[in-house]
């Protein structure tokens, strides 16, 4: 079930495009991943969403209605250009922020208290945000996006100045979210994670949409029509294989031709008497995708 | 609009606003310079008064034997009017009055053959100068001073009460005494009234002329610092906030006309606390010279404080809207300021052109400035504090009513600003783009 949905927007900075005809949808308790190059339009999208800016063309739905400020309190957000008081106490600003979205003072300050503990920032109630380090700030924005346990929740990459036990925290918290049937919207440069946390992925290049679709249906759709074989005997000459390629100790990738059917390749090992210790097709990691896309400048076909 | 984020904002602002230490030493310290600046002051005048109480003794060298000085001789006073007499005297002002009058009260003049015998008394610290009048006084009018090497810089002698001793020595010998004594002073009684518009005629004291001014301009005053100390903490409020990068967070929880509202409102209430302060200072002071008010018998300018508050909140939401909105598209503190200041410098005219109001308060001026947004509050409370029976009952509801409508202009106008100055980053877009964007949403 669709719970956001953008209808072909379009969105212009004098003669500069942010956006054209961008057209998608986030399905409810999915990690969505929002990709693209830097000035891809990822962030503009993102500020139409949260009503900072308005589109010139299309429309927004969330929640199964036409999209109006009230629907902001059950979204989440975590800006990619952000900041927070400097001179203030990290408890009050956490309330306040959570009081901006609806809950009242004594229940922001719970949650607060609770995701602050969460994070391991318990001690650091009263101080000032100017005496927080880097990471550490980071955590109290991200724990005031995620005290307000919204139905949606964007986050404008998150991991940035994140240590690896903190990236790790993150992640579980997105994958708990996913759990408890929360939808989370990552924008990221960080292609590892979208594999292993994004459900689906849209990406946005020169104001355009030009990937959508699940991680492994994007992944095969941009792949090479490749496969990887783990086996101990030689192998011999295959139809459909335009290269055999030795990549170690009995490991092999074959390259097919585009019409190959990987599966004829593997009926034809078994009957040819070759053990056979791992048959896969290989998929391009997102990174390849990302990088093919951006530096081939060409309009993918999509998978969905 | 959303109230409860409006509330949000605004009770924020205002407890960020009462914890910052600069807004404390100002609205307690401030009232506490004041107060020390006046006592430091008061120690300084009392210091001047014990050491000039000693007499102040100026020694006279007259070959032309004008002034036929044979001894010591002590200069009249300056005169002054009984009831500023008595009223000085009320408040203990009487004896630094005194002192700022060249302490010519206590001024001595002693006769010297010659200047020799002049300066050995400067020597000798008998004589704080000695004027030497020319032999030839008649002809000429000269007469020189001579002052003590260690003279002060604020040492200016008797001149005052000289000439007057001059002009009462030549007097009495060719004239009569009554006419010496009535040119000498031509005015010894006086007594003013003012004509009221009722055909009555009131009694008019100079104390109460004084004061019945100074307090009208202390109020235009304080009501003008009080918009400008308000609008400045919107200025750093909005500096902070670009610098701090929470724009994109505050804007995805609340409007911009909810954001702005709520930071006027709760800066707004926090200039208004900082005035009470000051205020309640002023009345405690202003009890504590309660005699001196009552000697003048000045009446406080009620009507006048009874508009002040109105006109006080519309143009603090009127001028506040406008510098939130353009402070907004300055990218540091330092641009926000100069955006914002612009309209604080209109909001100054009224104090540009205080004398011609003073002067005539319901003339062609006052009444122009009356209907100009950035000038009518404080124009119209110094109008109603100087000449109230001159301002009609229309021009306050009618100048009122134009700030309320101008205020609900510049509040939808500083949202719109407001909503994209505060994303602007990098390059700023030239006007028409600003225009374009603030009508259309960017």
């Amino acid at each position: 079930m669709s719970l956001l949905r953008f209808e072909h927007l379009s969105k212009r900075y004098g003669d500069v495009v942010a956006l054209d005809d961008v057209s998608f949808t986030v399905s409810e308790g999915e990690v969505f991943g929002l990709l693209g190059p830097n000035g891809a339009g990822k962030s503009t999208l993102i500020r139409i969403l949260m009503d900072i800016i308005r589109a010139d063309t299309g429309r927004i739905e969330v929640f199964g209605e036409a999209h109006n400020r009230s629907h902001l309190d059950r979204i989440g957000y975590l800006p990619e250009e952000r900041g927070l008081y400097a001179k203030q106490k990290v408890i009050d600003v956490m309330v306040y922020l959570g009081r901006l979205k609806g809950l009242g003072r004594k229940e922001a300050r719970q949650r607060s208290l609770a995701w602050l503990e969460r994070f391991d920032l318990g001690h650091t109630v009263r101080w000032r945000i100017e005496r927080l380090s880097k990471g550490m700030t980071q955590k109290v924005q991200i724990a005031s996006v995620l005290l307000l346990e919204p139905e949606l929740c964007v986050l404008d990459e998150p991991f940035s100045g994140l240590d690896p036990v903190n990236v790790r925290l993150v992640e579980t918290l997105i994958e708990e979210r996913r759990g408890r049937g929360q939808t989370t919207i990552l924008s990221t440069h960080l292609m590892n994670q979208v594999e292993t946390l994004c459900d689906r992925v849209a990406m946005v290049h020169q104001g355009k949409r030009v990937v959508y679709g699940g991680v492994d249906e994007v992944r095969r759709a941009h792949s090479l029509p490749e496969v990887g074989v783990d086996t101990p005997d030689a192998l011999p000459t295959l139809a459909g294989v335009r290269e055999i390629a030795r990549e170690g100790e009995g490991r092999w990738r074959l390259h097919l031709f585009p019409e190959t059917d990987p599966q004829s390749v593997l009926a034809e090992l078994v009957r040819a008497g070759i053990r056979i210790e791992r048959f896969e097709r290989l998929l391009a990691p997102m990174a390849d995708v990302f990088i093919r896309v951006v530096e081939g400048g060409e309009r993918v076909q999509e998978a969905a | 609009m959303n109230l409860r984020k409006v509330r949000t904002v605004a009770e924020f602002e205002l407890v960020s606003t009462l914890k910052r230490p600069a807004y404390l030493i100002t609205t307690f310290g401030m009232p506490v310079f004041v107060l020390l600046y006046a006592g430091f002051g008061l120690l300084i005048a009392g210091t001047m008064n014990t050491a000039e109480s000693k007499p102040r003794v100026y020694g006279i060298v007259d070959p032309s034997n004008v002034l036929h000085l044979e001894q010591d001789t002590v200069a009249s006073s300056l005169p002054v009017p009984a009831e500023l007499d008595a009223a000085l005297e009320s408040t203990g002002m009487g004896e630094i009055i005194d002192q700022a009058s060249d302490g010519q009260a206590r001024s001595t003049f002693r006769p010297f053959a010659n200047e020799d015998a002049a300066r050995a008394a400067i020597a000798d610290a008998a004589i704080a100068a000695y004027y030497r009048i020319d032999a030839d006084y008649m002809a000429t009018g000269r007469v020189d001073a001579t002052f003590a090497p260690d003279a002060s810089w604020k040492e200016n002698g008797a001149r005052g009460a000289l000439e007057r001793m001059f002009r009462e020595r030549l007097l009495a010998d060719s004239q009569e005494p009554a006419l010496a004594a009535r040119i000498a002073r031509p005015i010894a009684v006086s007594e003013s009234f003012t004509f009221e518009i009722d055909g009555q005629e009131v009694a008019r004291t100079m104390g109460g002329q004084i004061a019945g001014a100074v307090i009208p301009i202390g109020f235009a005053v304080l009501l003008f610092m009080a918009l400008a100390m308000s609008t400045s903490y919107l200025i750093q409020g909005t500096a902070a906030e670009k610098e701090n990068k929470v724009v994109d967070v505050l804007l995805a929880a609340a409007g911009p006309d909810e954001i702005l509202t709520g930071k006027l409102l709760g800066l707004g209430i926090a200039g208004l606390l900082q005035i009470t302060v000051w205020f309640g200072m002023i009345l405690v002071a202003g009890t504590l010279f309660a005699a001196t008010i009552a000697s003048f018998g000045v009446e406080l300018p009620w009507l006048a404080l009874a508009v002040a508050p109105l006109f006080f909140a519309a143009a603090y939401f009127f001028v506040g809207s406008l510098i939130l909105g353009t402070g907004s598209l300055g990218k540091n503190l330092k641009e926000v300021q100069q955006f914002g200041m612009v309209w604080s410098l209109l909001s100054a005219v009224p104090m540009m052109f205080m004398g011609v109001l003073i002067t005539d308060p319901n003339g062609t001026l006052g009444q122009v400035l009356t209907w100009i947004p950035f000038s009518a509050p404080v124009t119209i409370v110094l109008r109603l504090a100087l000449e109230p029976e001159g301002v009609p009952t229309w021009q306050v509801a009618g100048s009122l009513a134009m700030m309320v409508v101008s205020t609900w202009i510049a509040l939808k106008l500083g949202a719109r600003l407001f909503r994209v100055g505060l994303l602007l980053t990098g390059t700023r877009p030239k006007l028409r783009a600003l225009l374009r964007q603030a009508r259309l949403g960017i």
